[in-house]
């Protein structure tokens, strides 16, 4: 069941309907795990199995941990937890692409295998739900939260639908004290609901799935199209990515906010970014603050010195590029992230001390070349990702760095560069104000004749069949 | 400080109350310009059935596609029955329709009973496996919901969710029209701006198109593709037909009792139903379908055994058709119409009762 569908918003109104209905919380807990299960149960019946055994896993040891008293019967618990999750995602997620590397070294190396394949079905949002118990049961551990007693609870802290499949990763020390009682839904709520409901509808519908019908097939046959076609395609895909990714997000907090719920800033205009690092603290927040702190800090973080930092680093963003997806293009990015990061990391330390430095790096021309500098290193990173061969990878970067042939086909109807404006309209006009969404400031009347115009747009203009949000395959 | 928050409650319910008002203010915007959004995007089931229902006919066809490409009213027209002409003749052909769009066509359709009803019909108007979406969406209200749960149980849930979406889509002009509005749009940005969508406008042109010949006074609107094809020639370069699936997995299924309907209704009307076996290709029944024909006139001659209703059986060489008067597998072209109107004519004078004739 799509986020951006019929079904789904006639699955939301009865949900709605029936929770704000019941009085008693534990039947309110109750009737919205039901309902998160259905939901994820709505793509494949299968997947619930692998909802409910690292839920069970993590449940469990929560408890075993807090009960244990000395260190060594928690650490155990703890690994028991982290092998679980894992395990199962490890399994699901790595083993054909273990698997098919393994059997391409031995070829290489001459020996004889059999030419099968391993293909699972990836269970939507596996990388999302394994991640929230192993933060839960981190904290635990780290003595920062108390373990759930009630089952229902924490498995409606991992199975709550509206972030279930894409994110954010909501940790359980921000969800689990909302949870002590359920929350009234104020009308501030109702209202900001509605608003990112619009929004994240009108990024997704609207943005993303139009930019897609455009760039998907210069991105099959980059060959076939000009220079600045390629250059338009990969602008297209930058917006899109954000559009689809954010826009999940931003579904994902209007649902919440009408249960009471508030969920964490998961984008926070990452294209207005003047560094790399400044980027990972603008993009998908839940996951890089997840791989912060429960895995850069766990290998030791920046105490150990500028090459443990290092190397930290690179190991960090390479896993969390492996994270994204099973495939060698994704270990490239997230290397190339980690290469990123170490260099402006070095640089920055570099510069310390050094006189008016910090002047030159206020001042809007130099800002301006690292904000073009930032935004064409991540657009040369996000090509690794959705480039379909290698040539072509190299193809769509030549045409980036403006290297690329003027031959081919000329092809961008008008509405994409108006798109793309969108996305650029969006960053400036809220983002360099620094607010989450400038449109939230406005009077009532502008902002609503806003809302309805946004929904007429998306009704109208918006594909007939919605594709799936990109993220769900992570 | 209560003041404050009484304030703040009721700027939140202000921007509510825009919100909805702005959707309401959209939606009769919408409705009141529906006939521009229409003629883009036209629903050809509903602009056939408005024709039907604006005048009193004489002499009324219905059936699937076969009736809608092949009847030409201009040819009937004039035709004597019972010693007086029928004037008025109108082509309620409907694309697709099975059996029980064709019963809900007439009951919806037909607000004054004609002299005369001819029911073009063929084995895919009776295939059990079949349910055609536009019946539920266009030709069908809630009234007729139970009679569907009694005549066609298999297919009740089928029909509930289709109507129930059409009824929800009514609710929200802008939903419902939406197409229509995005290709209006697109022909209008095209003539500013050349190039801009071009594949949505020249899909808004071929609805305005379709929309004049839909709105023809008899209803007759062949589709012009079809009728310059050629099944010979086709054939002859060695193509060998597209797959017809409204034949698969074929069986008397339903849509039968929906025949019984219109036979009783129109004896109650005391309308003269005439039916009529409508000519196909040999390719498709010779050598495609045989077991599904069969089965199908088998069906339809007990129908007819017991009911007393006229039939008439347009084989191909009694009404002279070759493969050079069909476009496809089953539709006739334009001089395939035409010749076949010419016969229709002719039996229908003949069926006429001897008594009144001139």
């Amino acid at each position: 069941m799509n986020f951006a569908t019929r079904a789904f918003f006639l699955f939301l109104l009865v949900v709605l309907l029936v929770y704000h209905s019941l009085r008693q919380r534990q039947h309110k807990y109750l009737f919205l795990l039901l309902a998160s299960w259905f939901f994820y149960a709505s793509w494949n019946p299968w997947f619930i199995g692998v909802l409910l055994v690292p839920t069970l896993i993590d449940y469990t040891a929560g408890l075993l941990i807090e009960q244990a008293t000395t260190l060594p019967r928690k650490r155990l618990w703890l690994t028991l937890s982290i092998v679980g999750n894992l395990g199962l995602l490890g399994v699901f997620k790595y083993t054909g692409f273990l698997v098919d590397n393994g059997l391409s070294l031995i070829r290489c190396l001459g020996g004889q295998v059999p030419s099968w394949t391993v293909e699972l079905i990836l269970p939507l949002g596996i990388s999302f739900h394994t991640f929230q118990g192993i933060s839960y049961t981190i904290d635990v551990y780290r003595g920062k939260i108390r373990a759930v007693p009630r089952f229902v609870d924490f498995a409606l802290f991992v199975a709550f639908f509206p972030q279930l499949v894409a994110g954010p990763i909501v940790r359980a020390v921000e969800f689990l004290p909302q949870m002590t009682e359920p929350p009234p839904v104020s009308g501030t709520q109702v209202i900001e609901g509605l608003h990112w409901f619009v929004l994240g509808l009108f990024k997704k519908v609207l943005i993303a799935d139009r930019l897609a019908e455009f760039m998907d097939p210069i991105f099959q046959q980059p060959e076939l199209y000009d220079a600045a076609t390629l250059r338009w395609a990969i602008l297209a895909w930058a917006a899109r990515i954000y559009c689809d990714f954010s826009g999940y997000s931003d579904l994902a907090v209007g649902c919440a906010k009408w249960f009471g719920f508030e969920l964490p800033l998961n984008f926070n205009f990452p294209y207005l970014s003047e560094s790399i690092t400044e980027f990972w603290k603008r993009w998908h927040i839940s996951l890089s603050t997840w791989m912060r702190d429960y895995l850069y800090i766990s290998l030791g973080g920046s105490r150990q010195g500028v090459l443990r930092t290092c190397a930290n680093l690179l190991a960090t963003m390479t896993l969390c590029g492996l994270w994204h997806g099973a495939s060698w293009n994704y270990v490239l990015w997230g290397f190339y992230n980690g290469v990123l990061l170490v260099v402006h990391r070095l640089y920055d330390h570099a510069l310390e001390g050094v006189p008016q430095s910090t002047v030159v790096r206020r001042h809007l021309v130099y800002r301006l070349f690292a904000w073009a500098c930032t935004f064409t290193l991540v657009a040369t990173g996000l090509i690794v990702v959705r480039a379909q061969t290698w040539n072509g990878c190299w193809l769509m970067e030549k045409a980036l760095l403006g290297l690329g042939t003027s031959e081919g086909l000329r092809m961008v109807p008008l509405w994409v560069p108006l798109l793309i404006g969108l996305v650029v309209v969006g960053h400036l006009y809220s983002g360099l104000k620094n607010v989450r969404c400038q449109l939230l400031l406005w009077p009532e009347f502008p902002r609503a004749a806003v809302y309805v115009m946004a929904l007429a747009l998306i009704v109208v203009f918006g594909p007939g069949s919605t594709k799936a949000f990109i993220y769900f395959q992570f | 400080m209560d003041q404050g928050h009484t304030s703040s409650r009721r700027r939140r319910l202000r921007l509510l109350l825009y919100f909805v008002l702005g959707l309401l203010l959209v939606d009769g915007v919408v409705r009141s310009q529906e006939d521009r959004w229409r003629r883009c995007d036209p629903d050809d089931y509903q602009f056939r059935l408005e024709g039907c229902q604006r005048e009193h006919w004489d002499l009324v066809l219905v059936g699937s596609s076969v009736i809608a490409e092949s009847a030409d009213p201009a040819i009937l027209r004039g035709l004597s029955w019972e010693g007086h002409p029928l004037d008025k003749v109108y082509n309620l052909g409907l694309p697709g329709a099975t059996t029980s769009e064709v019963w809900h066509a007439v009951h919806h359709g037909l607000v004054h009973p004609p002299r005369v009803l001819v029911y073009g019909i063929t084995a895919s108007d009776l295939n059990g496996s079949r349910n055609e979406p536009h019946g539920p969406s266009t030709l069908m209200t809630w009234s007729d919901w139970p009679g569907w749960l009694q005549q066609r149980p298999d297919a009740a849930w089928w029909c509930t969710r289709h109507l129930v979406e059409e009824q929800l889509q009514q609710c929200w002009g802008l939903y419902r029209y939406r197409n229509g509005i995005r290709l209006w749009s697109a022909l209008q940005l095209e003539r500013c701006w050349p190039g801009t969508c071009p594949d949505a406008a020249a899909e808004a042109r071929g609805g305005v198109q379709t929309t004049a010949a839909l709105r023809r006074p008899d209803g007759y609107a062949p589709n012009p593709t079809f009728q310059t094809m050629r099944f010979d020639l086709r054939k002859a370069s060695g193509w060998d037909g597209e797959p017809f699936q409204f034949l698969n997995n074929y069986s008397i299924g339903t849509h039968l009792n929906y025949l019984d309907r219109l036979i009783v209704w129109a004896r109650d009307q005391q309308v003269r139903l005439v039916l009529v076996d409508m000519p196909v290709t040999d390719d498709l029944e010779g050598r495609r379908n045989p077991a599904e024909f069969r089965a199908y006139r088998q069906a339809l001659r007990k129908r007819v055994a017991s009911s007393g209703v006229s039939l008439l059986t347009a084989q191909r060489d009694r009404v002279g058709l070759t493969n050079a008067d069909f476009a496809d597998l089953i539709h006739l072209n334009k001089s395939g119409a035409a010749r076949f109107s010419s016969w229709l004519r002719q039996e229908l004078e003949h069926l006429s009762p001897p008594g009144a004739r001139p």
